[in-house]
């Protein structure tokens, strides 16, 4: 066991579902996220040695936001298109909850919401599946968009506007149901 | 109370709202956490506004599912080949 095998262990394999998830994003596609994150990889273990061992998430993030530009120069990152099989609505019942009723309305909210995502801009949507679907910071949000973290920090307060609105509108209770 | 006038050492709900959304999102590490978390409690509109987004944030963490325990095992395999 190499010490540079203990410390890729030790900082990256933690974070591999992170990785996983944000490829999917930027690639739409799961397959092509896989071949991302391992070409993510192989760039991060040949970089540890340049790697100071602080904020291991937003160096490997990084790395995976280069090597999808190097991978895929013309590509935009995707961040939800409107054909992305990723994001689907669990039929009721999948989740193992009782009560039909409560089943078929959060179906639907599911549903709004994924309607709702779709028709946000490239941006919005982009802030909203790295936040509060894959869980990122906004510091580790902004380094994946290349954006600073204040932009995240105001694209998701107009996108949460605009989601919650539309959720209003159409008379579902917040904060009550589900 | 709805909509409170604030005292020394308090938040206006104004200055709550702009903040929200970092302090929903753990993203506020200063003193001001305390001080919008006090004034939500104490505050009818911006309570119900905070509630709202509480609940808007856990029902967007729920729609996409992680990667499987398969997925994460093929790219753990793949990462001890290097290490």
């Amino acid at each position: 066991m190499t010490v540079a095998g203990d410390a890729f262990r030790h900082y990256v394999v933690p974070e591999l579902a992170v990785l996983l998830r944000v490829a999917r994003r930027l690639t739409g596609d799961p397959t092509t996220a896989e071949d991302l994150v391992q070409e993510t990889l192989l760039r991060a273990y040949r970089g540890l040695e340049r790697f100071d061992g602080r904020h291991p998430r937003a160096w490997l993030l990084t790395i995976l936001r280069n090597t999808w530009r190097n991978m895929n120069r013309r590509a935009r990152p995707q961040l939800l298109r409107s054909d992305d099989e990723i994001l689907s609505v669990a039929a009721p019942g999948a989740d193992g909850r009782s009560g039909a009723e409560e089943q078929v309305i959060d179906h639907m909210i599911d549903g709004e919401l994924i309607a709702g995502l779709r028709q946000l801009s490239d941006n919005h949507r982009a802030v909203v599946m790295l936040v509060d679907v894959d869980g990122l910071t906004y510091q580790e949000a902004a380094d994946v968009l290349g954006v600073p973290a204040g932009t995240v920090m105001s694209r998701l307060h107009r996108a949460r506007r605009r989601l919650r609105r539309r959720l209003e509108q159409r008379g579902y209770p917040l904060a009550v149901t589900g | 109370m709805l909509g409170r006038t604030p005292r020394r050492g308090q938040l206006s709900c104004r200055a709550v709202g702009r903040a929200l959304q970092a302090y929903l999102d753990d993203e506020i590490a200063d003193e001001r956490g305390p001080l919008i978390g006090n004034h939500l409690d104490a505050c009818l509109r911006c309570g119900m506004d905070a509630a709202s987004f509480r609940w808007l944030k856990a029902r967007l963490a729920g729609l996409a599912p992680g990667p499987t325990e398969h997925e994460l095992n093929r790219l753990r395999a793949f990462a001890d080949t290097l290490a």
